[in-house]
């Protein structure tokens, strides 16, 4: 095999099914020794006899079908077992947080002062004999994904660990390029930005010829909002057709696997080209999965879409009925409270309604998904540079707004990318108020814990199942404490 | 469509330091940075 491609174990993992709990693997361990907390976030996976995954992270699967689909000998090997292919002369690697730099990997790091153990497994991982190996015989390792940005901030571990090319953005066109040049014997470039001209068109993007984790198949790219603090809305706006989707649920479902994600930077704009949700786009796509016969959770909502797509045609209510009365899981951003702040920063966010809106409209898209059984897990971004402590009070007033809404609200401390480069860079102070608004979320998020997780832990391996129930005991004991504090009344 | 622009640069820590900055003025356009450690900065830009 000519190319290998592959990651740590953190993320080659189908972490028990429960895509949630690979958020685990963004945190040091807590209250439970790391070799504990790893086997319930982040555990081994089934191979085969050539050490090929029975899942794999989506990426990476794009990444082996384009090299495939350009007659290149590649797959994705787990990590345990790449002393297979001692003959292999790339090593390709993504990952979604090499150094725990993103969020909310940063966030636990600010927090305990603990490097998570993400980072940690990488390490392992780069510094294992296997990976010696192919340092020492010369194969060229070629990394890249969602993350390639944080070895910016890493340059001596470009060289210490004899990273040949670091390929920020879509990689399915270039990563075929910089193979080629690495097969013919040529030098490829140390570090490549795609630019839109090298970024692959919607008939260019390869479908995945094995299972992705826990069926996760890519519906969208792209999203028009434009958000200060986001990156994908400087990529071109694409939708696969109904035909590609349904072929990667195929590829899942032959694989064994019984659910689809749905993926996209916001999945209620699928087959849109503007804010507003498509409703025949949006029916179709769900009818599809629905004949598939699998379970369904999607990535991301924007909130907005979500209020509209109800209000003007149903949408939750006719999803709700479609699939049948289990929660379903996905991501949203609430990111604020504050009008003032929303306004700066993601201006867009709450079309088509006015952002003037934005507390009414997170406050109706959560009460429309719970009534329709979809569990939102949400994130709040505090520590933004622009923030004022009225902001801060205004999300921690919202989030005590949406108390009796079945969801989890995560805020994420903002680290600015500037001070990044430094060793402590973690070691933060967040403010009073930034302190009072975690504290909201872990009392919303208990209030609401026992009932998803008797959802979501159901058909968990029971030991798996009794660890995170005393995970989340231990939780509740410990935190019982930061919220009465917060509680107590001054003196 | 912009060209590609392709750096040759003395260093890592001066190649990354160029590329960020060129990132951050020029986020659309396709930029590859090839590294050497022996020479001055030499720099070949296709748009030049």
């Amino acid at each position: 095999m000519d190319v290998v491609i592959t990651s740590d174990r953190t993320m080659i993992t189908d972490h028990h099914g429960k895509e949630f709990l690979g958020f685990m693997t963004t945190a040091p361990p807590i209250f439970l020794p790391e070799k504990i907390w790893m086997s319930i976030a982040a555990p081994k996976i089934k191979v085969n006899e050539i050490g090929e995954p029975c899942q794999a992270p989506y990426g990476l699967r794009k990444i082996e079908a384009a090299l495939l689909d350009a007659g290149i000998d590649a797959a994705v090997i787990d990590p345990d077992h790449l002393s297979k292919h001692p003959e292999a002369k790339v090593v390709a690697i993504g990952h979604h947080d090499y150094f725990a730099l993103g969020p909310p990997s940063s966030e636990w790091w600010v927090l305990t002062g603990k490097e998570p153990v993400n980072a940690r497994s990488f390490r392992k991982f780069m510094e294992s004999k296997e990976m010696e190996y192919f340092r020492r015989k010369g194969a060229k390792i070629v990394v890249g994904g969602p993350a390639a940005w944080q070895w910016l901030y890493k340059p001596e571990l470009i060289e210490r660990w004899g990273v040949t090319t670091v390929i920020d953005g879509e990689g399915e066109r270039v990563i075929v390029d910089v193979v080629e040049r690495i097969l013919n014997g040529e030098e490829p470039p140390k570090l490549i930005q795609v630019g839109m001209d090298e970024v692959p068109s919607l008939d260019e993007i390869p479908l995945i010829k094995k299972p992705s984790v826990n069926g996760l198949v890519e519906i969208s790219r792209g999203c028009p909002r434009g958000c200060r603090f986001c990156s994908v809305t400087l990529r071109p706006l694409r939708h696969y057709t109904l035909d590609m989707i349904s072929r990667e649920i195929d590829v899942n479902l032959r694989g064994g696997i019984k659910g689809a994600i749905l993926h996209s930077d916001d999945v209620l704009l699928y087959g849109s080209s503007s804010v507003y949700p498509d409703e025949m786009a949006l029916l179709k796509l769900h009818e599809l999965v629905k004949s598939k016969g699998v379970n369904i959770a999607w990535s991301h909502f924007s909130l907005s879409a979500v209020k509209y797509s109800e209000e003007k045609f149903k949408l939750m209510s006719k999803i709700s009925e479609m699939f049948g009365d289990y929660y379903k899981g996905v991501e949203v951003g609430i990111e604020t409270g504050s009008v003032r702040l929303a306004e700066r920063i993601m201006p867009a966010k709450a079309l088509p309604y006015s952002v003037k809106d934005w507390r009414n409209i997170v406050i109706d898209a959560f009460s429309i998904m719970h009534d329709a059984k979809i569990v939102p897990a949400a994130t709040l971004i505090t520590g933004i540079p622009e923030e004022r402590p009225e902001d801060t009070i205004a999300s921690i007033e919202l989030v005590e707004d949406l108390k009796d809404f079945r969801s989890l609200i995560v805020p994420m401390y903002f680290v600015p990318m500037g001070l990044l480069r430094g060793e402590s860079w973690y070691k933060r102070e967040p403010t009073e108020e930034q302190l009072e608004l975690m504290r909201v979320c872990l009392r919303h998020d208990i209030r609401w814990l026992d009932d998803i997780f008797s959802w979501y832990a159901k058909d968990l391996n029971p030991l798996v199942r009794r660890l995170i129930s005393l995970f989340i005991s231990m939780v509740k004991r410990i935190s019982r404490g930061f919220i009465e504090i917060a509680q107590a009344p001054e003196l | 469509m912009s060209e590609k622009m392709v750096l040759k640069v003395k260093g890592i820590e001066k190649a990354v330091e160029l590329f960020m900055d060129l990132q951050k003025r020029y986020p659309m356009r396709s930029i590859e940075v090839y590294v050497y450690g022996c020479s001055d900065n030499e720099r070949q830009d296709d748009d030049n």
